[in-house]
């Protein structure tokens, strides 16, 4: 054994678990992909037993139930991203001029607490307060005589309904690395700022914001490699028949395609190449972030 | 400071405590609104008279929720799979971070890389579930914990905190003569608790509120954990099984109320918690962000 192996062998001898777990468990299934080109046998095996070429892909290519969850997906993903990425910010602007400290503390942890909530827990409190019989919401439009209205049935209401609970759910969690970047800014920075004349308005202006952008760009970044990674749980349980126009998205559609009507092959068809544009987004975004701000995520 | 005394100023203070006290209202009004529908009567409830505070207050809807048997089950099968997932994903993510957290190792760039990698693109949801079937899990415990143990981002975030433990302690614990493994068990972990409390919660909290999983890799009802037992009532496929039953006309608990007091007795829980832990939580994602 070479003295580097036996100063470090320990380190190898730990990997081994860890490593057998990623090729079972993460790079089995992205071998498992190649489904998509092979027809799947019932019995036989994950990996299909005969080659079929783009034949599943030219299948969802001309599906228009595919394009209407894509566009659906699409659409989603960008309200979700341009709401969900703003609204932390002003939060945690708004959340920093609060005074006292220990105030401030108790609303933060308000705010993230949601995020540690069950998505059910969330579709269930909606379905609660949403209700067209009893729920709140339905009874405080009764007294300005509007008639109920089926929120969870209803396509257009969809959208409304899955961005603002996201916003309640996530925004004070998203807040937090604001928080910390706001909390390290220089106080120097205001006391000068202050002794130019500027008043606050002009100080969260020229000193807070720009100390943050960094943070904020990163994150942009970020969310937008994983724009397309919505919240499938939710929009599963929140998914009727009666609002599929609007509530089905590429993930709900390969669930009902694969694991409800077995057609394992077109699904796995269909989730490759939403995986393959999450791919690019990604490192559409690694790259501009390289370009622009020197950080990277490889 | 000079501009807290303009009024502009004070108008502003007046105006962001307003905003900051309907933020934390509206986060806090749905649990309460549910806890007091949970706690009242079936006339205040179907009547839609219940807001902050029950109405008719009774513990009835409870007294019913633990009475029945899925649910039950459902609870012993939430907190066994939970300790195993949350045991088991630790051990891995410790064995896994601790090695690649040193930056001399040989190999360690193209392995942090071949676990990255999972991170941007992953099986999908149909080649994991053929993969899981094909290796025999389904209906066991196993296809709910083990595919999913290693999170890329947990495993990050542990290797940031140990890459931050000063060297010099380690290479004394080497001169002492002590092992890697060893050193990982006496010396690093001791000095982790606050990663280790914080992975442990997150790894928890997902645990404990997974329903997608069993959904797909338990055919047997009675291996359900609670919160797949929560989503056959919300969802509401299967009210007339679970709840629906006891929530007859003329009773005195309304099935709103039974609903609401399941959700409550899930999120319990975590509420209970959260006050003592919320401190590692936060400190889980700044230790993240400070790589970032």
């Amino acid at each position: 054994m070479s003295p580097y192996l036996k100063r470090n062998y320990h380190y190898y001898l730990m990997l081994v678990l860890p490593i057998a777990y990623f090729l079972i468990f993460k790079y089995g299934p992205i071998v498992g992909n190649v489904l998509a080109f092979r027809k799947y046998v019932p019995g036989g095996s994950m990996y299909g037993e005969e080659w079929v070429g783009l034949r599943y892909f030219k299948m969802f290519w001309n599906d228009p139930s595919f394009w209407s969850a894509f566009q659906n997906s699409l659409v989603l993903s960008i309200l979700n991203l341009v709401i969900s990425f703003t609204f932390p910010i002003i939060f945690a602007l708004l959340l920093n001029e609060i005074l006292g400290k220990k105030i401030k503390t108790l609303i933060q942890t308000i705010s993230y607490f949601p995020n540690f909530v069950a998505v059910i827990v969330v579709v269930g409190i909606l379905k609660e307060l949403l209700s067209p019989t009893n729920g709140i919401a339905n009874d405080f439009l009764g007294y300005f005589g509007v008639d109920p209205i089926f929120f969870m049935n209803e396509a257009d209401w969809f959208r409304t309904i899955y961005i603002t609970s996201d916003i309640w759910q996530f925004m004070g969690w998203n807040a937090i690395i604001y928080t910390a970047a706001l909390s390290s800014v220089d106080t120097q920075l205001y006391e000068a700022a202050e002794m130019d004349g500027a008043g606050r308005w002009r100080q969260t202006i020229s000193v807070t914001i720009p100390q943050i952008l960094p943070t904020i760009s990163v994150v942009l970044i970020i969310s937008l490699g994983s724009m397309l990674a919505l919240g499938f749980e939710k929009v599963l349980l929140l998914y009727t028949p009666s609002n599929s126009t609007t509530s089905d998205i590429i993930d709900t559609f390969v669930f009902r395609m694969g694991l409800q009507n077995n057609n394992y092959s077109y699904a796995t068809a269909v989730g490759l190449f939403g995986g393959l544009i999450g791919l690019m987004l990604v490192s559409a975004g690694n790259y501009l972030s390289k370009k622009i701000s020197g950080f990277s995520l490889y | 400071m000079l501009y807290r005394r303009s009024t502009g100023f004070k108008w502003f203070m007046a105006f962001n405590s307003f905003v900051m006290l309907c933020i934390t209202a509206s986060i806090l009004f749905p649990f309460l609104h549910l806890l007091s529908v949970s706690l009242s009567d079936s006339g205040a409830v179907v009547g839609g008279r219940v807001g902050l505070l029950p109405k008719g207050f009774n513990l009835e809807a409870y007294a019913r929720v633990f009475q029945h048997p899925s649910i039950i089950a459902g609870f012993k099968n939430s907190i066994i799979q939970t300790m195993i997932g949350t045991a088991i994903g630790l051990f891995l993510l410790t064995i896994c971070a601790y090695p690649l957290s040193k930056r001399a190792l040989k190999g360690r760039k193209p392995l942090v890389l071949f676990i990255m990698f999972t991170m941007f693109f992953s099986g999908g949801l149909i080649p994991t579930y053929m993969l899981v079937k094909s290796l025999g899990l389904i209906d066991s415990i196993w296809a709910i914990v083990l595919p999913f143990s290693i999170t890329p981002y947990y495993l990050l975030l542990m290797m940031t905190y140990f890459q931050g433990i000063p060297e010099e302690i380690e290479e004394s614990a080497m001169l002492d003569g002590l092992n890697p493994f060893r050193i990982l068990m006496q010396i690093v972990l001791p000095l982790s608790k606050p990663i280790l409390a914080a992975i442990t919660l997150f790894l928890t909290v997902y645990y404990w509120n997974n329903w997608f999983n069993s959904m797909i890799y338990l055919n047997s009802t009675e291996r359900h954990p609670v919160m797949m037992i929560i989503r056959n009532i919300i969802v509401g496929s299967d009210l007339a099984g679970n709840v629906g039953q006891v929530g007859d006309t003329g009773d005195r608990v309304s099935t709103a109320s039974l609903k609401a007091a399941a959700i409550m007795s899930t999120t319990l829980p975590i509420m209970v918690l959260f006050p003592f832990t919320q401190k590692y939580f936060a400190k889980g994602v700044m230790i993240g962000s400070v790589k970032g």
